[in-house]
C-alpha cells in the first residue's frame, strides 16, 4: 500500500538488530496468533505469518500498530480462546511498541502522503469572502455537501471530490461572482452588489462621503417657480467657517478640519496686502472678534446659487454657485407705502468707507407710482393735494346732480363730475383680461373634451359628449369644468349685454374629490374698478355648493357676473372643479354649460361668456361704500341725498372716486431730481391722502460720469451712523418665461454704486475677488445628482473647485478625481447624455425655445466620443488588476503563458476564468524529485489554510521563510481565527452542526431549537478566546469561564443579562470547560433522553483517543424513553448487563454516568453521577472526571488534542511517523500558540514527499 | 488496488480509474441509431437503469415475496407495489462479502453499488459503481451521462473509522470519487435542461483544461490522479455542451417529449420531504422522456439518516413516545412507525413505476425499458445485518428482462449482489468479464 512504498524509499536509516524478534516475538505470534491469522486464513483479512523478519515488519508497520492495540484492548486473542499470560503479553506488547518507535523516530518528519486538495466549499467561501472583501458571499450554499476524512476534518483531499455537476457549479459560481467586479478606468475593485445602478450608488456615496468630511449643513430653501427650483444654497456642501474661525482665534478643535485651509486662512486674514473687505475683517481677527456672522452676510451679497440641470445653455448658468458683484451705475429703489398714515422716508447716501471725494450723487425723479394711474412727482405734490381737494368740494356738492343725471339720462351737470361718477359706478365696460388662447383639442383619452388652457393644467374644460368619463376628474355628460393653476385663479365670466337686474344660480364642487384641498370659489358682480361680492366659500368634497339663487341683481350694460376659481392655499392638486352657471333676465337665459358645452372651442369669449385668468392673490376689488351701494341697486332722490350725506364724512382724497383728477395733472408736475454729497440723508414726507396703495420710487446714481463709489438706499427708519459699507441683502428670483430660458435675477438692496469701468469699480472688484477666493458660500455641489429642472440634463454635476483648492491635499484631490472618474465610467453617464439631450431638445420642442440648448450639444458629443476612446484604454488597466488579482487568487506568481492565456479575454471572463481553474480551487503543490521543503508561496498557503481557512493575505504573501513561525504569531490573533475555532475547534468536537441539529424531540425540549445557534456560538467563542490569548489547552478541561449570551445564561441558570460576554465562576456550579458545553451535552445525546454511552464514547473517542472495539451485530435496542420504574441510567445499566455488551460497556458508561447531571440538552438536574470509571477511579459529577482527565488521562488528551489539530493543519491522518513531533507538543508549555507554532516549524508541515516515492505506490 | 478490466462494446468510450483516454467524442459516442446493434433496430427506444436507495433497511419481517406473476403475494412494506407484481423481480438472499467487513452504516454503505473494499482510517476509497459504470459508457449519448439525484444532505464527519461521506454516497465515479449529489430540484432542472452551450462557457473550460494539465505537469503522481478528476469534469461538460446541440441527429427513434413539459421548480428544497421526493421523481422521469438521461441514481435518504417525518402520524406515540420520527432512530425501534416509513418510500417507488408506465414508447411502456433497481444496505436497522440485502427490480429493461417473479439465492453459493449487476449492465450491453466480487451474471436474471 502507499504506506509501505514510502518505507522503502526512507528506510536508509541504520536499524537496531532485530534478534529479538526470531528469538523472543516470533515463538509467540506462532503460537497464539498465527493460526487464525496465517497466510491461509487470513481471518479477519490479516496474515501474520508473512512477516518473518524485522525487516518486512518495518515494511507495514501500521499492521503492527493494529496488533499493538488489539492485545492492549484485550480483543485479541478472542474472549472465548485462552488468553496471553502476563509475561507473552509484556514481550509482545513491549516488544512491538520499542520497535514501532525506533520506526517512528527514523522516519519522523515525513510530509506523509497528503492527497491533493480542493478547497472545501468553506474555504472556498472564506477564500473569496477575503479576496474580494465581500463579506455577504455565499457561493457555496447549494453546493453538495464536502466529505470529511484523515483526522475527521472536511480539510482532507480525499474527501473532496470533483464531478462535471460540481465543475458547473464552479463555473455558475465564477460567474457569478465575477459579476460583483466593478471595472473602473484605473482598474477594478470589488462590490457587494451586482448592478451598475448600485455601483453606481456606491461611487456617489463615496464622493459624498469626501464631501461630507469637509463640509457643513447650511439652512437654505429651494423654492419652486415655474417649475423650477430655485436653489438657495440647501442642505450640505457648505463651508463650515465658525469651526475654523475658532481654531483660528484660539478656541474650539482642530480635530477633522483642513490644515490646508486653516493655513490659507490664516495668511489671508494675517496678510498686509490692502483688500476693502478683508480689512474690517483682518482688523476683528487681530482683536480675536471675527465670526462667521461677520462674514456670511457678504457671502450671500457676493454669491448666488443657480439651477445646475441646465448649466451650459444659451445664457445660462455657468455654475452651481454663480459670483454675482454688487456694483452698478444706477440703483432704482423702491418702497411700497402704507397705508392711512403720513409717512416718512431717508435717502441715505453713504460712503463706502472709502471717503467721501467725489461722491455726489442724483436722486432721481422720485416719484409715486400706483397702478391704473399716472405716476405723482413727490415735487408736485403739496400742488395735487389742493387740486383734489377742490374737486372733492365739488363733487360733495353735486353728488345729487350728478347721481340723478345718471338715472334720468339728463345732460345738466358737470361732464368732469360726470365722468367720475360713470366710471366709478361701473358704467362703461368692465376690463376682462387676460382671456385663455391656447386652445385643448383634445385631452389624451377623450377626444370630446376640450376647451382652453393656460399653463400649469390652468384651463376650462367641457364635454362635448353624453358620457361621463375621469380624465381623472370626473367630467359629467354636457358639462363644465375648470382647473386653476397654483399661482393663478380661473375666472368664468359673464358680460351683460343689457341694463336690466338678474336671476343669478349655479353651483361648484369638487370634481376630483377623492385627492387635493379644495378649491376656492368667488362669485362677483364687477363694475369698472369696483366688485360686489355675492357669495364665495371653499368645497368640501364631493358636496355640491349652491350659489344662490341671487334674485334682482342690477347691471349695466358692459358689466360683469364672475366666477373665480382659485387653487386654494397654492396647491392646485386635484382641483378640476365642475361649475353649474345660469344667469336670467326673465326674458332671455344664459345656461354656461348648455351654452359652450357643445362647441366651447367657437371661441373666447363664447357669446357672453369669458374665460381668463387672474393672480390666484388678487382679492376682489373693494365695492362702493354702503350708501352708493344703496343707491346703485335701487336709484333714487332720497337715496341720493344719503350718498353726499355720506360723502361729506368720509371721503379720503385717494377715494377711487378722484382718480380722473390725478391724471389730468400729470402733465404739469415737474419731475424735479434731488441731488447731494455723501454722506447724507434727506428725509421725504408724504401725506396718508397719497400714501395708501402707492409705491415710492426713485433712482439713485452718481453725479460724476467717471468717478466716486456710494452707497444709496431708501430707509423707512432714520440711520443711526452713515459712514461704512452696508452689506445689505440680495434676493434672487425668476422671472416670468419659458423654461429654456434663463430667467434668475439677483435684486440688491444696497448695491455699490459705481460708474462702469472707474478706478472704484476695479478696486471693488478685486476686493469681491479676493474675498470669493477665500470664502466661498458651498464649497461643493454635494448633491451631485441635480434634479431641479422640468427635465434636467445633467445626470451628475460636478462643483468642487473649492473643496479640491482650499481643503484637500493632493492626494485627497486624486482620490476625488478618482472616484469622479469612476462614478462617470460605472454610470456610463457620458454616453446617457447623449440621449438625454435628444430628449430635452425634442421636449423643448413643444412649448420653449429648443435652439437655447444648441450650445450643450457640441460639448455633450465630444465628452461621449471622449468617453468610448477611455472605455477601450481603460481595458489594459482592468487587465492588469485581473492578473494581480490571480496572483492573490492563485496564491503564487503567474507565468508569462499563464499571464498570456488570461490576457486573452475581455476582463470579466477573464475573473471567470481564474476562479475556475484548477490553480484557484485546488491546493496544487509542485512536488520535487526529492521530499523537500515547499516554496516559500506554497509554505504561505498551507499557513494560511491552516489557520484562517483562506488565502494568504497580502503580508504572508510577502513574508520570507523565516518569517513563517512569526507571521503564525501575527495570524493568531487576526479575527479570521473563528474560522480555525469552527472548522477545527468545533468539527474537531463534534458540535460544528448543532446549529442546525434537528435531531431533538421538539415534545421533550421546545427550548432547543432557539438556543442551537447560542450553543455553537459559545463553542466558538471559547476556541476564539482561547487561540487568540495563546491559553494553554488544559483550560479546555479546566476553564472556569466560558462565553454566554443572556439566552443560553438562562438556559444555564445562570445569572447575566444581555449580549455575549466572558462569564466566569463555572467551576463553583458544576461546569467548565468542554465537558459542561450545552453543545457537546446535548450533541451526545438522545433525541427525547440521555444517552451515557453516547457520552462516554465520545469521552473516550473524540476527547482521549482511545480506540473501542466493533459493537457486536444484533445487540438488542434501547427503547427511546426510559420506561416508569427506570431512571434513564438504570435503564442503560440494564442493558449493559448482557454479557455480550458488558466488556465494552464497563469502558464506555462510567463516562456518561459522571455527566448525569445534565439533560439531553445540556440543563443541569439532579441525578445519580456516582460511578467508577474503567480503571477502577471512584468518581462523582463533572468535578471529579475532570480531575481524573487533568491527572490520570492528561497525556492522552494532550495527545489526542495533538494529533487533531496536527491532522487538521496537514489535511491527513496521523501517522507513525509523527509519534516525535506529537510527543514534543504534549511536552510543550502546551499554549495553543506553542503547538501551532511547533506544527509550522516541522518538516512535515514544510516539506512535500518526492515524486519517486509516489510514483512507486 | 488492482485494476479490473473491463469488456466494453465496441467503439465505447475507455476510462480507467484515473486518467481517461479522451478519444474524440464522436468517435466514443454511439448516438443512437448510427450503429444499430443486434436485436436493437433503430427504431427502438433506448434502455434506462434508474436506481433508488434507502438507508437502515426495513422492517425485515414484512420484506417479502412469494409466487409469480399476479399471484404474487407481497410483505407488507411492499404492499404499495402490489399493481407493479407483474412488472417486479423480487431478488432475495444477495450480499456484498466487502461490506460484512469494517463497522457499521458507512462501511456498509459506500460499497452498494460496486461491491468493492472499503478504506478507513480517514481514507477514502471504494469503488466504481455500476450505474456509473453504465453512466461512462452506455450513458454517453445522452446530454447528461449520469444524473445523481439525492433527498438528504450527507454529514460531513467520521463515524467509527469510517467517512460519512459512505452513507451518502452509493454512486462513485472513480474508486476515490464519490458523486457529488444534487438536493436541490431546481438545480437538477437546470443540469438537464438548462442551455449550456454559452460560447464563453466553452472559451473558459477551454483555457482551464489548459490550467490543468500545466498543473498536472508539476504535481506527484498521486496529485495527478485527483486533478484528473478535475480533468475528467471540465471534458465532461465541453462535451455536454457540444452534445446539447446533436439531438437533432437521431436517427429512428424519438424520445416522446422534446423540451421539458414542467416548469423549473421553485429555488430551495422544498419543506415537506414527500414533495421533494416526488419533485425528484418529476425530474428523473422527465429525463428519461426527453432522452436527456439515461442513467439516474435516486438516495431517498442516507443511511444513518436523520430524516424525520412529520408528514407521517406516528401510530406508537401513545405507547412509546416516540413523536419525532427520525429515520435512523425508528429503524431501531423496528415497530409500526418503522413500517410505516417503509411503505411511504414504497409509494415513491410505486409513483415513479407509474409515471414510467403512463408514458407510451411504441409497443412498449417507459417502464418496460428501463429497469429500476431499489436496495438498502442492510435488511434490518436494528439489526445492522446485511447478510441478505433487500433488492428489487421494477421494469422490462425492453423486454429482456423476465418478470413477475421471486427469486431466492438465500441458501445457494455464490450469492454475491455484484452477479445482479453484472446482469443488469448485460441487458445494457456493457459486459465487464468481472465486477466487484462476481465473475459471472445470474444465469436466472
Amino acid at each position: 500500500m502507499k504506506f509501505a512504498a514510502v518505507l522503502a524509499f526512507s528506510l536508509s536509516v541504520g536499524w537496531a538488530d532485530g534478534d529479538d524478534f526470531g528469538k523472543d516475538v516470533l515463538p509467540v505470534l506462532k503460537e497464539r496468533c498465527n493460526t487464525c491469522h496465517s497466510t491461509e486464513k487470513q481471518k479477519g483479512d490479516l496474515d501474520l505469518e508473512r512477516f518473518t523478519s524485522l525487516a518486512e515488519i518495518k515494511k507495514e508497520p501500521m499492521i503492527w500498530e493494529g496488533v499493538l492495540e488489539q492485545i492492549e484492548m484485550g480483543e485479541m486473542p478472542p474472549k472465548k480462546d485462552k488468553q496471553l499470560s502476563a509475561e507473552q503479553k509484556a514481550t509482545l506488547t513491549n516488544w512491538t511498541r520499542s520497535t514501532l518507535d525506533e520506526i517512528a523516530l527514523a522516519n519522523a518528519g515525513d510530509p506523509g502522503p497528503v492527497v491533493l486538495r480542493r478547497l472545501s466549499n468553506m474555504e472556498y467561501t472564506y477564500t473569496l469572502r477575503d479576496l474580494t472583501g465581500i463579506e455577504s458571499l455565499d457561493p457555496a450554499k447549494e453546493f453538495p455537501v464536502d466529505g470529511a476524512a484523515g483526522e475527521g476534518f472536511t480539510n482532507a483531499g480525499a474527501a473532496l471530490v470533483m464531478s462535471p455537476a460540481l465543475l458547473t457549479k464552479y463555473l455558475d459560481a465564477a460567474k457569478e461572482i465575477a459579476n460583483h467586479a466593478v471595472f473602473t478606468p484605473h482598474g477594478m475593485h470589488w462590490s457587494p452588489s451586482t448592478s451598475a445602478q448600485d455601483w453606481t450608488d456606491e461611487a456617489l456615496a463615496a464622493i459624498r462621503a469626501i464631501y461630507a468630511n469637509h463640509t457643513a449643513t447650511a439652512e437654505g430653501t429651494q423654492t419652486v417657480a415655474q417649475g423650477i427650483k430655485l436653489d438657495t444654497g440647501t442642505g450640505g456642501g457648505r463651508l463650515p467657517l465658525a469651526k475654523y474661525l475658532d481654531v483660528l482665534q484660539g478656541r474650539g478643535s482642530a480635530d477633522g478640519l483642513s490644515t490646508k485651509y486653516l493655513q490659507i486662512l490664516r495668511e489671508a486674514l494675517t496678510s498686509t496686502k490692502p483688500s476693502i473687505l478683508l480689512d474690517s475683517l483682518r482688523m476683528k481677527f487681530r482683536e480675536k472678534k471675527l465670526t462667521a456672522a461677520d462674514i456670511e452676510p457678504w457671502q450671500q451679497v457676493l454669491w448666488r446659487f443657480a439651477s445646475v440641470g441646465h448649466i451650459g445653455k444659451e445664457n445660462g448658468p455657468k455654475a452651481w454657485q454663480e459670483p454675482v458683484t454688487p456694483l452698478v451705475p444706477k440703483h432704482e429703489m423702491r418702497v411700497k407705502l402704507a397705508a392711512n398714515r403720513d409717512v416718512t422716508l431717508y435717502l441715505t447716501t453713504t460712503d463706502v468707507g472709502d471717503g467721501s471725494a467725489d461722491d455726489d450723487v442724483i436722486w432721481e425723479n422720485p416719484r409715486l407710482v400706483a397702478p391704473g394711474r399716472p405716476d405723482l412727482p413727490i415735487s408736485g405734490l403739496p400742488a395735487l393735494v389742493k387740486h383734489l381737494e377742490a374737486q372733492r368740494a365739488k363733487i360733495i356738492a353735486s353728488t345729487e346732480q350728478c347721481l340723478n343725471a345718471i338715472v334720468s339720462g339728463k345732460d345738466d351737470a358737470d361732464p368732469a363730475l360726470m365722468t367720475a361718477w360713470r366710471e366709478y359706478l361701473g358704467y362703461g365696460t368692465t376690463k376682462l383680461e387676460p382671456l385663455l388662447t391656447k386652445q385643448l383639442k383634445s385631452t389624451p383619452d377623450y377626444a370630446f373634451i376640450q376647451g382652453w388652457q393656460g399653463d400649469q393644467a390652468l384651463g376650462v374644460l367641457a364635454n362635448s359628449s353624453d358620457a361621463t368619463v375621469r380624465t381623472p376628474g370626473v367630467m359629467k355628460a354636457h358639462s363644465v369644468a375648470t382647473h386653476p393653476s397654483p399661482s393663478r385663479a380661473t375666472v368664468i365670466a359673464w358680460r351683460s349685454p343689457l341694463a336690466g337686474t338678474l336671476r343669478i344660480s349655479g353651483d361648484v364642487s369638487d370634481a376630483h374629490p377623492e385627492c387635493g384641498n379644495g378649491v376656492t370659489w368667488a362669485l362677483e358682480v364687477r363694475r369698472g374698478h369696483t366688485s360686489e361680492m355675492l357669495a364665495s366659500g371653499v368645497t368640501k368634497g364631493a358636496t355640491v355648493l349652491p350659489m344662490g339663487p341671487f334674485e334682482n341683481v342690477r347691471v349695466e350694460a358692459g358689466q360683469v357676473i364672475a366666477l373665480v376659481i382659485g387653487p386654494r392655499d397654492g396647491s392646485h392638486v386635484c382641483d378640476l372643479t365642475a361649475i353649474n352657471f345660469t344667469l336670467s333676465d326673465g326674458k332671455t337665459t344664459w345656461d354656461l354649460a348648455k351654452d359652450v358645452s357643445p362647441n366651447i372651442l367657437k371661441g373666447n369669449p363664447h357669446g357672453a361668456w369669458h374665460f381668463l385668468s387672474q393672480p390666484a392673490t388678487l382679492e376682489a376689488a373693494p365695492d362702493v361704500p354702503a350708501p352708493i351701494a344703496a343707491w346703485r341697486k335701487k336709484p333714487s332722490a332720497e337715496l341720493a341725498v344719503k350718498v353726499r350725506q355720506f360723502l361729506e364724512k368720509d371721503f379720503p382724497l385717494n377715494s377711487p372716486l378722484l382718480r380722473p383728477f390725478l391724471s389730468d395733472r400729470s402733465d404739469s408736475s415737474d419731475k424735479s431730481d434731488i441731488t447731494a454729497k455723501a454722506p447724507s440723508v434727506i428725509e421725504v414726507k408724504i401725506p396718508a391722502a397719497l400714501a395708501n396703495g402707492t409705491e415710492f420710487v426713485v433712482t439713485g446714481k452718481l453725479a460724476s460720469k467717471t468717478s466716486g463709489s456710494v452707497q444709496m438706499q431708501m430707509l423707512t427708519e432714520k440711520p443711526q451712523a452713515t459712514a461704512s459699507l452696508v452689506v445689505g441683502k440680495s434676493e434672487s428670483a425668476v422671472k416670468n418665461g419659458q423654461w429654456s430660458d434663463n430667467n434668475l435675477v439677483t435684486q440688491h438692496s444696497a448695491p455699490i454704486l459705481v460708474n462702469d469701468a472707474s478706478e472704484p469699480r476695479k478696486r471693488f472688484e478685486a476686493a469681491f475677488d479676493d474675498f470669493r477666493a477665500l470664502f466661498p458660500i458651498a464649497l461643493c455641489y454635494n448633491r451631485i445628482v441635480p434634479v431641479d429642472e422640468v427635465v434636467t440634463l445633467t445626470l451628475f454635476y460636478r462643483e468642487d473647485e473649492a473643496l479640491k483648492r482650499l481643503m484637500l491635499t493632493e492626494a485627497e484631490s486624486r482620490e476625488l478625481d478618482h472616484l469622479w472618474d469612476e462614478l462617470l465610467f460605472v454610470s456610463e453617464a457620458p454616453l446617457k447624455q447623449v440621449d438625454a439631450f435628444e430628449q430635452l431638445w425634442q421636449f423643448a420642442t413643444q412649448d420653449a425655445k429648443p435652439s437655447a440648448f444648441e450650445p450643450m450639444r457640441e460639448p455633450i458629443l465630444k465628452a461621449a466620443a471622449k468617453f468610448k476612446e477611455q472605455q477601450k484604454a481603460a481595458i489594459e488597466p482592468q487587465k492588469a488588476a485581473v492578473l494581480a488579482f490571480a496572483e492573490k487568487a492563485w496564491r503564487r506568481s503567474l507565468t508569462e503563458k499563464e499571464v498570456a492565456g488570461l490576457r486573452a479575454f475581455d476582463p470579466r471572463l477573464m475573473l471567470v476564468r481564474v476562479l475556475t481553474s484548477p490553480a484557484f480551487l485546488y491546493r496544487g503543490e509542485k512536488a520535487p524529485e526529492k521530499t523537500g521543503p515547499v516554496s516559500t508561496q506554497e509554505l504561505a498557503t498551507r499557513l494560511s489554510y491552516f489557520l484562517w481557512s483562506s488565502a494568504p493575505d497580502d503580508e504572508l504573501r510577502s513574508a520570507k521563510l523565516d518569517d513563517m513561525p512569526a507571521q503564525a504569531k501575527r495570524m493568531l490573533q487576526s479575527d479570521k481565527v473563528r474560522r480555525l475555532a469552527l472548522e477545527f475547534g468545533c468539527q474537531w468536537l463534534h458540535v460544528r452542526d448543532v446549529a442546525t441539529l434537528d435531531e431533538k424531540s421538539e415534545r421533550h425540549f421546545p427550548t432547543f431549537l432557539d438556543l442551537r445557534d447560542d450553543m455553537q456560538e459559545e463553542v466558538t467563542r471559547f476556541f476564539i478566546d482561547l487561540i487568540q490569548n495563546n491559553r494553554s489547552i488544559i483550560s479546555l478541561l479546566d476553564a472556569d469561564h466560558t462565553f454566554m449570551n443572556a439566552e443560553l445564561a438562562k438556559h444555564y441558570g445562570f445569572d447575566s443579562k444581555g449580549e455575549w460576554q466572558r462569564i466566569d465562576g463555572l467551576h463553583a456550579q458544576g461546569r467548565g470547560g468542554i465537558l459542561g458545553f450545552a453543545a457537546t451535552l446535548a450533541k451526545q445525546a438522545g433525541a427525547s433522553r440521555n444517552s451515557a454511552i453516547l457520552r462516554g464514547t465520545w469521552l473516550s473517542e473524540v476527547i482521549l483517543g482511545d480506540k473501542l472495539p466493533i459493537p457486536p451485530k444484533g445487540v438488542p435496542v434501547l427503547p427511546e424513553e426510559a420506561p416508569a420504574d427506570l431512571t434513564e441510567r438504570q435503564l442503560i445499566e440494564r442493558h449493559s448487563r448482557d454479557e455480550n455488551c458488558m466488556g465494552c460497556h464497563k469502558r464506555i458508561d462510567p463516562f456518561g454516568f459522571a455527566l448525569e447531571g445534565f439533560d439531553a440538552i445540556g440543563r443541569a438536574r439532579k441525578a445519580d453521577t456516582k460511578t467508577t470509571l474503567p480503571d477502577g477511579t471512584e468518581v462523582d459529577g463533572l468535578a471529579d472526571l475532570r480531575d481524573y482527565l487533568l491527572t490520570k488521562r492528561r497525556d492522552d488528551f494532550l495527545r489526542q488534542f495533538s494529533r487533531k489539530l496536527l491532522g487538521y493543519a496537514l489535511g491527513r491522518s496521523v501517522q507513525l511517523s509523527d509519534k516525535p513531533l506529537i510527543e514534543q507538543m504534549v511536552k510543550s508549555d502546551l499554549r495553543i500558540g506553542t503547538l501551532v507554532d511547533l506544527i509550522v516549524r516541522s518538516p512535515q508541515f514544510r516539506e512535500v514527499r518526492g515524486k519517486e516515492i509516489i510514483a512507486n505506490h | 488496488m488492482n485494476m479490473k478490466s473491463h469488456q466494453f462494446s465496441r467503439r465505447s468510450f475507455l476510462r480507467g480509474t484515473g486518467v481517461s483516454m479522451a478519444l474524440p467524442w464522436m468517435e466514443s459516442v454511439n448516438v443512437w441509431g448510427d450503429e444499430p446493434k443486434k436485436n436493437k433496430p433503430a427504431s427502438e427506444a433506448p434502455l434506462r437503469l434508474c436506481v433508488t436507495f434507502s438507508g437502515n433497511g426495513f422492517r425485515s419481517k414484512e420484506w417479502w415475496a412469494k409466487g409469480e406473476g399476479k399471484a404474487m403475494e407481497l410483505g407488507k412494506v411492499l404492499t404499495p407495489l402490489t399493481e407493479f407484481r407483474e412488472k417486479m423481480l423480487f431478488v432475495r438472499g444477495l450480499y456484498h462479502e466487502e461490506a460484512r467487513k469494517g463497522n457499521i452504516h458507512s462501511s456498509q454503505t459506500g460499497n452498494m453499488l460496486s461491491g468493492a473494499p472499503i478504506a478507513s482510517g480517514g481514507e477514502i476509497r471504494s469503488g466504481t459503481s455500476f450505474d456509473q459504470m453504465l453512466a461512462q459508457t452506455y450513458g454517453r449519448s445522452t446530454k447528461v451521462p449520469s444524473l445523481v439525484l439525492a433527498c438528504e444532505k450527507s454529514n460531513p464527519s467520521v463515524h467509527k473509522n469510517y467517512s460519512m461521506l459512505y452513507s451518502s454516497h452509493i454512486s462513485w465515479s472513480s474508486p476515490t470519487t464519490p458523486t457529488p449529489l444534487e438536493l436541490y430540484p431546481a438545480l437538477a432542472f437546470d443540469r438537464l435542461f438548462k442551455d449550456e452551450a454559452s460560447p464563453a462557457d466553452k472559451s473558459v473550460l477551454d483555457a482551464v483544461l489548459v490550467d490543468a494539465q500545466d498543473l498536472r505537469r508539476d504535481i506527484s503522481a498521486s496529485d495527478q490522479r485527483k486533478l484528473d478528476e478535475y480533468l475528467d469534469s471540465v471534458r465532461e461538460v465541453e462535451k455536454r455542451i457540444e452534445n446539447a446541440g446533436k439531438r437533432g441527429e437521431l436517427q429512428g427513434w424519438r424520445p416522446t417529449l422534446d423540451k421539458p413539459n414542467m416548469k423549473r421548480p421553485a429555488d430551495g428544497i422544498p419543506q415537506d420531504i414527500g414533495e421533494h421526493m416526488r419533485l425528484m421523481i418529476d425530474l428523473l422521469v422527465l429525463g428519461f422522456q426527453t432522452d436527456t438521461t439515461r442513467i439516474t441514481t435516486l438516495k431517498l435518504n442516507n443511511d444513518h439518516s436523520a430524516l424525520r417525518f412529520p408528514n407521517l402520524p406516528s401510530v406508537q406515540q401513545a405507547g412509546h413516545g416516540i413523536d419525532y420520527m427520525i429515520h435512523h432512530l425508528l429503524s431501531h425501534s423496528d415497530g409500526e412507525d418503522f413500517l410505516k416509513v417503509n411503505q411511504f418510500f414504497m409509494e415513491q417507488l410505486a409513483y415513479l413505476a407509474r409515471k414510467l408506465d403512463a408514458i407510451q414508447e411504441g409497443p412498449r411502456t417507459l417502464l418496460d425499458n428501463t429497469m429500476i433497481m431499489h436496495c438498502s444496505s442492510m435488511m434490518a436497522g436494528a439489526k445492522h445485518d446485511n447478510d441478505q440485502l433487500p433488492v428489487i427490480v421494477l421494469g422490462g429493461a425492453g423486454g429482456r428482462l423476465k418478470t413477475g417473479r421471486a427469486l431466492d439465492y438465500k441458501d445457494k453459493p455464490e450469492r454475491q449482489l455484484c452477479r445482479l449487476f453484472m446482469s443488469m449492465m448485460d441487458k445494457m450491453d456493457v459486459r465487464p468479464k468481472a465486477f466487484g466480487d462476481a465473475k459471472m451474471m445470474l444465469e436466472e436474471v
